[in-house]
């Protein structure tokens, strides 16, 4: 009974978009909502739904990663070696060709998923309330430490981490956030967002050199030398626990903690066929995280065995030296889109994307994309990914946006296409509105 | 499970995702990791930075020194303990000759009596007037100053004193006879006249009388016409001065003496000490008795302290000699265990009592009557004073002490060969000595050698029981142990010397018949003089304690045939697992062994080497294994050496070896051993000598450079 109930639910907001299209509330020429006309954006957008002016309740989620030198199918295949086979040096040697020279390994990440909760009052406001949890990520394997595998030591004796590096970071997040409606539908529409997020921090994970340019390592016929130092914050589970259970009561403590509050703004020009917007979420301090265990351990040697370098490696432990408390600052991420269109048909998307400060770098990514709406509420969108790491990605995806119903499924994949790809990236939105 | 279901639909979804991009075989996943790979990557890896010194050749248990001249010494440690205070002993102690002669028994005490005797009654005149017979008084018996009672005696030398009063009215003539026991006229006494009232006394010499028994007096008066009134009388008085005797008979004889005399007096072995705790001895003394009496002696030894701190004391009884002037004796033994000896007290009471019913005595058998006099051992616990040598022998200590050692000691490991060909030019012997006593101690006359034990582990002495020392060294067995400039070695008290004598000839004896396997030792022999007259204390315990170090210098002659040397080494691999290596292998372009070789040895070096995996014993030939891989022969030339043959520089080549296929696979695992055979030959200019310093070896600085193709095909 239960399911039977819900497939009505479902035909019946369905059947709402249908009859929210044919008798909508704008004019003709303006039968896609501002909301709509966004197109959307595959890291985290807290303005995503509240520009949508209806009441509604949506269940959202989606993340985006990739990395510059591994695509879908050489990891494919050091999982097949590593499961089904073995992962020999020579592998190992071959994978790190893959690394672009000069750059080293670098990977970014994003992960959102929460509800969404809109209040609509009047056609000017829309209030919007949101429970999400939200992570970044980011690494970099210096092309200083992976040229000594890479490339030997043949040439090159001198070898060091760089900037090598592994930040990550997942919050939970309350947001009130608002988008006051100017102007009108029949000149220029101006969308003014602002919002706050209470945010508490879940998981942290930081390893970073203690070293000034990641140290040194110094491998010559005659010796090898290395000075090396390494810190590493985390609020993870130590290996050999629970690791799920643990995770769980770490995050548990750290929410019990105190939170921060960041902000977020939102300006939107919209005229007939065109329209510009900028954004800035995550302003304000950082996040504290209480309780981050913290470990560290250092190689400084100088020999001509090859044993005591094995010993020396086998002797680090990494064990925890304390428990500190430190603030994280999130990317404060800026966007700057533009769209044009042509009738509720087609339309064109441009978006550049960075990260204007935080402790988790973001690159720059500009986007192209374009919606055709062959069914005016059932759009198909495609566009390109151009910058970041990953080098040119290609994103898809379709959605049902009415009245009263949305869904929204898109896909990206970056890099490369399918099993070429180098990253992927993924957003589902499946939501009410009344 | 419920609360992990999220994390595994994550799980499942990548695995889903992976899966779908994953390969459909090993060799399609290598394909696909390699589809990038292009050009070759090269490795050079240090594999070994060995140092082969020479002073690695020796055996691994062998103490190595810098030899004051500069060169690689092997130090041999042993120790020597003389156990100084164990030798310490006195032996004849002799204590003074005790002499007593018994004069008192040829002496008589003065004896006197008097005699009165009256007129004759009313009625009865007379002229003459005489002592009645039995008169009280007229006899006089002799005993001696013991109370002894003379039987009889003759008299060496005395007098006789008469007194003779006249009592009477008239003069007349008053005679006296001095009779003994049978009769005898003992002394003719002259008569007198005397006037009324008149006393005589006069002196007669009584040498040459005998009595026998006692002496009555008989006395008379005559006085002419005149006859003495009714209360007149005669007195008379005789007195027997002390007199000495010729010869005496006495009776019911108790006679005692005592004396205290220097028991040490001519002892001067312990005139400068203090006190002497004794471990152990004893002291015999006898005591003779040529008196024809039973003697009892007694004899106190103050000075002598039991454990309690009781003087010792002990008695005896000797039986009466015959007379003639010979000697009884008999023997007192003093058990000095524990005894505490105080020389400057040691004084000794001597006392006896002679007794018999009767005897008889001459000047022969009293004079020196008794006689005591005794000698014993000690063996020292402790000695205190201002211990002088000089007048105490005994301080001066004979020290032989030997150590053997063995060919087990002294591993020359692979340069035995070469050194038992050789001649060793650098050896030194350092002694550190230790005196725990508190008394300054000096080694002279003493010498550290080189003996060939026998068959019993002993060493071999000539006729006079002097040792023999190795004939068959090159120069002198001996050394003498001395401090610079002196002849002597002179140690404080508590305190330690060191002192570092050249000894080559000495050490190469030493050490050559290590090698040839013979039972061989360092023997120390001399005298340790213990005190210089200033206080100190020298105990049972205290030892001197030698350390010897024996120092090989390398100053060595090699044969011209060189000496040739095989070691086995581990190194480290690339501890890259067989199926790597096996892969490593596969994508080999190029692969050999470099070095950088450094000799700075005085002699001409050729290097082979071979290497197998894993690690092998030290004993296993490597040349000989059939998985070995054997590299080309690398010859470095010898170290500039100076006039004295040590090197004053090194040389260094660059050496190269290939190594080809599958033989790389040898140094890709996790272990592997070099067999690394070296021989040491002449110097290009055709010297055999040469001085090795600690430093000098060859070095082989080793890399190894890999350079391997990209792509596994």
């Amino acid at each position: 009974m239960k399911s039977r109930l819900g497939v009505f639910v479902v035909l019946a907001a369905m059947a709402a978009p249908l009859q929210g299209q044919t008798v909508p509330d704008d004019p003709p020429a303006r039968h896609i909502a501002m909301g709509y006309r966004r197109t959307p954006m595959f890291g985290v957008d807290p303005f995503r739904h509240v520009m949508i002016p209806r009441w509604g309740f949506v269940v959202t989620g989606g993340a985006t990663g990739g990395n510059n030198a591994l695509n879908l199918r050489d990891i494919g295949a050091l999982s097949y070696l590593d499961s089904e086979d073995e992962v020999r040096v020579g592998d190992v040697i071959d994978a790190l060709s893959l690394v672009p020279r000069g750059q080293g390994v670098v990977g970014t990440g994003q992960v959102e998923a929460g509800t969404y909760m809109g209040l609509s009052l009047g056609s000017r406001l829309t209030l919007g309330f949101s429970a999400s949890g939200r992570g970044y990520g980011s690494f970099e394997l210096d092309d200083d430490g992976v040229a000594l595998l890479r490339d030997g030591n043949g040439a090159r004796q001198d070898f060091t981490l760089g900037q090598s590096h592994v930040s990550a970071v997942s919050t939970g997040e309350l947001g009130a956030h608002s988008v006051i409606r100017l102007g009108s539908p029949n000149a220029m529409q101006l969308a003014l967002g602002f919002g706050l997020r209470y945010v508490r921090p879940a998981i942290l994970f930081q390893a970073r050199s203690l070293i000034e340019n990641g140290g040194m390592i110094r491998a010559t016929g005659d010796s090898i030398s290395a000075n090396l130092a390494v810190e590493v914050l985390s609020t993870l589970p130590s290996s050999g626990t629970d690791f799920f259970s643990d995770l769980t009561d770490r995050i548990r403590g750290n929410m019990g903690g105190s939170g921060s509050v960041l902000g977020d703004l939102l300006v939107r020009a919209q005229w007939s066929g065109f329209a510009i917007e900028g954004m800035l979420i995550n302003i304000g301090s950082g996040v504290n995280f209480t309780q981050v265990s913290r470990r560290s351990d250092s190689l400084d040697i100088a020999t001509t065995n090859l044993d005591d370098l094995r010993e020396s490696f086998d002797s680090l432990d990494f064990d925890v030296r304390d428990s500190v408390e430190m603030s994280v600052m999130l990317p404060r991420v800026a966007r700057a889109s533009a769209s044009v269109w042509a009738g509720s048909m087609l339309q064109l998307d441009f978006a550049a994307t960075g990260s204007l400060g935080g402790d988790i770098e973001l690159p720059f990514v500009f986007d192209v994309g374009s919606t055709l709406r062959l069914i005016r509420w059932i759009p198909l969108r495609a566009g390109v990914i151009l910058g970041g790491s990953q080098g040119t990605g290609y994103s898809g995806g379709f959605a049902i946006e009415s009245r009263n119903f949305l869904f929204r499924v898109s896909g990206q994949s970056l890099g490369g296409l399918f099993q070429e790809a180098t990253g992927l990236g993924g957003r589902f939105d499946f939501g009410f509105f009344f | 499970m419920g609360k992990h279901r999220i994390p595994y639909a994550f799980t499942i979804g990548a695995l889903i995702a992976f899966n779908a991009c994953q390969p459909l075989s090993p060799t399609a996943a290598r394909d696909q990791l390699g589809r990038n790979a292009e050009g070759t990557i090269s490795f050079t890896l240090p594999v070994a930075d060995t140092s082969f010194l020479v002073s690695e050749l020796l055996g691994a248990d062998l103490d190595t020194i810098t030899t004051p001249s500069g060169l690689l010494g092997i130090v041999q440690s042993d120790t020597v303990r003389s156990a100084i205070g164990e030798e310490l002993e006195f032996n004849g102690v002799g204590f003074d000759q005790f002499s007593f002669s018994y004069i008192q028994m040829l002496e008589t005490q003065e004896a006197s009596t008097s005699v009165n005797f009256p007129a004759p009654p009313p009625g009865v005149p007379s002229n003459t007037i005489a002592q009645a017979p039995g008169a009280p008084n007229d006899t006089i018996q002799f005993t001696t100053p013991g109370g002894s009672q003379v039987l009889n005696a003759t008299v060496a030398s005395g007098w006789i004193v008469r007194t003779m009063v006249n009592n009477t009215i008239c003069s007349g003539t008053l005679s006296v006879s001095l009779l003994d026991d049978v009769g005898a006229v003992v002394v003719a006494l002259p008569d007198v006249a005397l006037t009324p009232g008149e006393v005589l006394t006069d002196s007669t010499d009584a040498s040459g009388a005998t009595v026998s028994g006692f002496v009555a007096i008989n006395s008379s008066a005559t006085f002419g016409a005149c006859v003495p009134g009714v209360n007149d009388s005669v007195a008379t008085n005789i007195i027997f001065r002390p007199m000495q005797l010729a010869s005496v008979t006495l009776q019911n004889v108790t006679e005692n003496f005592s004396e205290t005399y220097d028991v040490l007096a001519t002892e001067t072995r312990l005139n400068s000490i203090d006190t002497v705790d004794v471990s152990s001895g004893s002291v015999s003394v006898t005591v003779s008795n040529r008196l024809p009496l039973q003697m009892s002696f007694d004899i106190v030894l103050n000075g002598f302290l039991d454990p309690f701190g009781n003087p010792l004391r002990d008695s005896l009884t000797i039986a009466a000699a015959v007379g003639d002037g010979s000697y009884v004796s008999g023997t007192l033994s003093f058990d000095l265990t524990d005894v505490t000896m105080i020389p400057a007290l040691a004084t000794a009471i001597a006392s006896g009592t002679v007794t018999a019913a009767q005897a008889v005595l001459t000047p022969t058998v009293v004079t020196d009557a008794v006689l005591a006099g005794g000698a014993g051992d000690i063996i020292v616990r402790r000695l205190s004073g201002d211990l002088d040598p000089g007048s105490t022998p005994e301080l001066a200590l004979a020290v032989e002490e030997f150590e053997e050692l063995s060919a087990d000691d002294i591993d020359f490991g692979d340069l035995e060969d070469a050194i038992q060909s050789s001649t060793l030019n650098d050896g030194t012997i350092a002694l550190t000595i230790s005196n725990s006593a508190d008394i300054p101690v000096e080694l002279s006359n003493f010498t550290v050698g080189v003996v060939e034990l026998d068959a019993q582990g002993q060493i071999p002495r000539d006729g006079g029981g002097n040792p023999i020392y190795a004939a068959d060294c090159s120069g002198l067995p001996t050394v003498l142990v001395a401090a610079p400039g002196l002849t002597t070695l002179p140690i404080s008290r508590g305190g330690t010397t060191s002192v570092s004598l050249g000894a080559s000839s000495v050490v190469d004896c030493l050490v050559h018949n290590l090698i040839d396997d013979d039972r061989v030792a360092l023997l120390a022999v001399g005298t340790a003089t213990a005190g210089d007259g200033s206080q100190a204390t020298i105990t049972r315990q205290d030892e001197v304690v030698v350390a010897i170090d024996v120092v090989v210098g390398l100053d060595l002659t090699i044969p011209s045939t060189g000496v040739t040397f095989t070691r086995n080494q581990t190194a480290d691999g690339l501890d890259l697992s067989d199926t790597d290596a096996a892969d490593l292998t596969s994508r080999l372009v190029s692969a050999s062994l470099v070095a950088v070789a450094e000799n700075s040895t005085p002699f001409m070096v050729d290097i082979e080497i071979a290497i197998v995996p894993d690690s092998v014993g030290d004993n296993v030939d490597i040349f000989t294994r059939p998985d070995a891989v054997l590299l080309d022969m690398v010859s470095l030339s010898n170290a500039p050496v100076d006039g004295n043959g040590r090197p004053t520089n090194s040389v260094t080549d660059n050496v190269s070896f290939a190594i080809e296929g599958q033989d790389v696979r040898v140094v890709l695992g996790r272990i592997y051993t070099a067999g690394i055979r070296m021989r040491l030959s002449p110097r290009s200019d055709g010297g055999t000598r040469g001085a090795i310093r600690p430093q000098d070896g060859i070095g082989i600085d080793a890399s190894v450079e890999i350079e391997v193709r990209r792509g596994s095909s």
